[in-house]
């Protein structure tokens, strides 16, 4: 009752709006709550990262040079002896002539056992006996230097980093009179290899997809890009959970209000765990009732490399084997990573095959309805007649019919999925033959509807987008709805207050109808229709690049070769 | 108030391309040929070429008041007071505008679709289209407009192309049709065809530049004048003078008469899509710039809380004809005939007025 009476009010009573400035990606622009656009270039970036590095610990998170201390606190932080996976090893380490006290702690399961004996616990408590090279070396730059040959060790003066560092699969290292602690990056998990697509299956091109560990993902778009200008730039998000995202960038090639809108927005995420990309795409965000993406959410490698060449930016989780990537438009939702793989004559046919998909997806069954309740003229006579000879002994209104069929292809796809593998496609079978056979000879349904839910059915799984493909099947019951209202008009009103919701909406300051709705240049190299190749000079405009060339002007210079020489 | 927002040259072709060419879909072409005979397409060539000249000679005036818009110029001219009353009066013109085209169409699509539907059902569809696109805003409008009209401008040529094999060369004869006094006098006046330029003048503050203002006016009424004089002249081509005097809506008529093969026959019910979608754009564009107007004459900081009042009002305004026709006979005899003193009267004299007040203003700091 309090939100409709809030909503009343907000509708019939004026209150004047807080001022909001919303993020406009052009190419001078300011991330949004943010006066000065210095404070966010590349460079100023670097060095409040470097400060952070710097920074002393707070009051009461120091390290401390009593080792009896720190095996307090951090047998207090992780509730030992009630949690089972965490190891806390005791040892000495030799220093000259005295044996000094020191333990390790880490996660069982997380970390690799072999790196830690070999690397790390070995050298420490063998390695130490042999005599000092150094007799001037303090103990904090003998174990550095000599006693931890592992590649990645730092050295941290707060807790906080050091349990950060232990709850991410690294070791923490404490010594008896040093106040610092010790770490040692020896994550060790057991996780998914490197597998080919699920869900964006293509034919030709890369058959590689995304695991679930951040660095693995990272590094397979830079295995592809190959330029030290490709910039990972890490945020923790979540309270809790403090889940590792990198921002993924070329960094001189984006627009760098854009990278500062990604991080202003990762940064003020006040959420105590996130666990997926799906999730921070919800956070992240500009309009949440919106029912289509506003962000390409992707599990292939090539295509987010092929996305950041173009002047974007890819946000990787932990955790997840989808790779978000901003900004968009509406047209890459109908692209797949396919079309840069293929021929453009083969990619234009194919995209006019999702278009018109995408448009029996969405409007078929309304326009089903809004014919044969109030445009009975527009279907020829011999077409009409075999239409209401198939319909004469169906009780139900078509509306009834359609909703009959809609929901019982819904249900079938739901159960399709839940159910376990081998039945699956038998679950389908029964669901298509049986049921759609019985419910015709049972004179439940017209033999003519079977057929436009099947072909509503095709045309969705033809939509390249997953997200996009589900927005449409919201829609689409709406479009049947507005049909049976009021014919054409109704669905003319649809898909104007669709249109309307689209040109008013951004993604990451980006125009989502752009580069058709505000038109912007090279609007027909790669929205629609796809130039050839030796025709992407440039990157889209809307994205306001640094770089806005992407090729030669003479891509294939050979051929230019080939007529010098003529 | 939203100056911040600035579009692009295309985006306000768009608009008033749209603006002007959505009678085609009602009644010009029947107008055309009650006005001049057989000659209304070149009753309609002269009617563009004054419109023209007008706009040439308004534009020229406009030139000293680059990024103001027609309220802004009017302060200028009178102050305060000046630009509350050109304010309410272009607002008031563009409600009326709104309500008689909403109840227009309306009555046409309950013609045409839904006979059963009660007028206020019909009408509902319209004004739920045009109080979401004026809550989404003006960037939302001119860049809908900016991707719908190319779209309604190739369905339009279509239904032309389509009822080609109808056309007959002697449809047009007498080729002066009811004489040159009726063209030249009829024409004139029927440059108030062109009413919805108001807008154009409002969008100055959005364009920024008056290089830019001045191309959208010169480019959008040369592309409206071709598709007003090919809407008529294909109208008179395809119906013989006296039939087209009866039809009540010329272009969906032509597209009854669309026939390819045997299977496509009917296919007119098609054209109530883009029909709808130029009536929705229309009518959102108008009742934007109405809820505009009357916000800025009357110094309001916020546009947003007048679109439900403005909508009811729009609303109660549309019911007030008695029927269909006297609808048809307020807009072809009120609004087309006099909407030039609104355009081309008005905003001119509000324009030298400024330009007296600039320059006697200049000359009393001189001395």
């Amino acid at each position: 009752m309090s939100f409709i009476s809030r909503q009343l009010k907000k509708y019939l009573f004026f209150e004047e709006p807080e001022k909001q400035e919303k993020f406009i990606l052009k190419p001078d622009s300011k991330p949004a709550g943010n006066k000065s656009q210095e404070n966010d270039s590349f460079e100023k970036v670097k060095e409040k990262k470097i400060a952070e590095s710097d920074q002393p610990p707070e009051p009461g998170d120091e390290v401390k040079s009593d080792i009896n201390a720190n095996l307090l606190h951090m047998k207090d932080v992780y509730s030992i002896p009630v949690n089972s996976d965490i190891i806390l090893r005791e040892f000495d380490i030799v220093y000259g002539c005295m044996s000094v006290r020191a333990f390790i702690i880490f996660f069982d399961g997380m970390t690799d056992r072999e790196v830690i004996n070999n690397y790390i616990l070995k050298p420490l408590m063998v390695n130490s006996i042999m005599p000092l090279k150094d007799t001037a070396e303090s103990l904090e730059d003998y174990i550095v230097r000599q006693l931890m040959p592992h590649c990645q060790v730092s050295i941290n003066k707060a807790y906080k980093k050091a349990v950060e560092e232990v709850n991410f699969g690294g070791c923490a290292l404490f010594v008896d009179g040093l106040a610092v602690c010790f770490t040692a990056d020896v994550k060790g998990w057991d996780h998914r290899g490197i597998e080919k697509p699920n869900n964006e299956i293509i034919i030709k091109g890369p058959q590689e997809a995304f695991n679930e560990v951040l660095r693995t993902n990272s590094a397979q778009i830079r295995k592809r890009l190959k330029d030290e200008d490709l910039i990972v730039e890490d945020v923790l998000v979540g309270k809790v959970s403090r889940t590792p995202c990198s921002i993924m960038y070329i960094k001189d090639v984006v627009n760098e209000a854009l990278v500062a809108d990604i991080r202003r927005r990762l940064e003020g995420i006040r959420v105590d765990y996130l666990l997926d990309a799906g999730a921070l795409e919800q956070l992240i965000e500009d309009s949440t009732i919106y029912p289509s993406p506003q962000m390409i959410s992707t599990e292939r490698p090539d295509y987010v490399s092929e996305l950041l060449v173009s002047g974007r930016v890819a946000i990787i989780v932990d955790g997840s084997p989808n790779v978000l990537v901003v900004p968009i438009t509406a047209y890459d939702l109908m692209h797949s990573p396919e079309d840069n793989y293929i021929r453009y004559p083969y990619v234009n046919l194919l995209r006019y095959i999702r278009y018109i998909a995408g448009f029996l997806a969405l409007l078929l069954p309304g326009l089903y309805v809004a014919v044969t309740n109030y445009h009975h003229e527009m279907i020829p006579t011999d077409l009409l007649l075999a239409i209401e000879a198939s319909r004469e002994k169906v009780p139900f209104p078509s509306l009834v019919e359609i909703l009959l069929m809609e929901l019982s292809f819904e249900l079938i796809r739901e159960a399709g999925l839940r159910v376990p593998g081998p039945i699956g496609p038998t679950l389908g079978i029964i669901g298509a033959l049986i049921l759609g056979q019985a419910a015709v000879a049972a004179n439940i349904v017209s033999p003519i509807l079977i057929i436009i839910v099947a072909v509503t059915g095709i045309g969705s799984f033809a939509i390249p987008n997953y997200s996009l493909a589900y927005s449409i099947r919201i829609l689409r019951f709406a479009f049947i709805f507005l049909g049976v209202l009021a014919g054409f008009l109704g669905i003319t009103m649809g898909l104007f207050i669709a249109g309307s919701w689209s040109t008013a909406l951004k993604s990451f300051g980006v125009p989502f109808m752009a580069p058709l709705g505000p038109r912007t240049s090279n609007k027909f190299k790669n929205v629609i229709f796809k130039a050839p190749e030796w025709k992407m000079e440039n990157r889209p405009d809307y994205l306001n690049t640094k770089k806005k060339k992407m090729q030669d002007k003479y891509s294939m210079q050979w051929k230019q070769d080939g007529k010098k020489k003529k | 108030m939203q100056h911040k927002i600035k579009f692009g040259r295309w985006e306000s072709i768009a608009l008033i391309l749209n603006l002007i060419c959505t009678k085609i879909f009602l009644y010009f072409n029947r107008l055309t040929v009650e006005d001049a005979g057989t000659a209304g397409w070149l009753m309609t060539v002269f009617t563009c070429a004054v419109t023209l000249l007008a706009y040439s000679l308004l534009i020229w005036m406009y030139k000293k008041f680059e990024g103001k818009d027609i309220l802004d110029i009017a302060g200028i001219a009178g102050g305060k007071i000046l630009k509350a009353i050109t304010g309410f009066a272009l607002g008031g013109v563009l409600v009326v505008l709104a309500a008689l085209t909403m109840r227009e169409y309306s009555e046409d699509i309950k013609i045409i679709s839904l006979p059963t539907s009660p007028l206020s059902y019909v009408m509902f569809f319209f004004i739920a289209g045009m109080v979401t696109a004026s809550y989404l805003g003006v960037e939302s409008i001119v860049r809908h407009n900016a991707i719908i009209t190319p779209i309604i401008a190739a369905g339009y040529v279509l239904i032309l192309l389509g009822a080609i094999p109808r056309a007959d060369l002697t449809n047009l004869m007498p080729i002066l049709g009811t004489g040159l006094k009726d063209i030249v006098l009829k024409g004139l006046y029927r440059t108030s065809i062109f009413v919805e330029l108001i807008v154009l003048f409002m969008l100055p503050p959005f364009l920024g530049s008056y290089k830019e203002v001045r191309s959208v006016g010169f480019i959008s009424i040369g592309l409206s004048s071709f598709f007003l004089v090919m809407g008529s002249l294909s109208y008179i081509l395809v119906f013989p003078y006296p039939a087209s005097l009866e039809l009540f809506l010329p272009v969906f008529n032509m597209a009854t008469l669309i026939r390819i093969g045997r299977f496509f026959q009917r296919i007119e019910s098609l054209f109530v899509f883009i029909w709808v979608m130029s009536a929705l754009l229309y009518l959102a564009t108008v009742f934007f710039f109405a809820v505009y107007t009357f916000s800025k004459a009357a110094g309001l900081k916020y546009s947003r809380p007048m679109i439900i009042p403005f909508a009811i009002i729009v609303f109660s305004i549309a019911f007030i004809p008695l029927n269909l026709m006297s609808v048809i006979e307020i807009h072809t005899n009120i609004i087309n005939s006099w909407g030039w003193i609104a355009v081309f009267v008005l905003c001119g004299l509000i324009m030298v007025g400024a330009g007296l007040r600039k320059r006697g203003r200049r000359e009393k700091k001189g001395k």
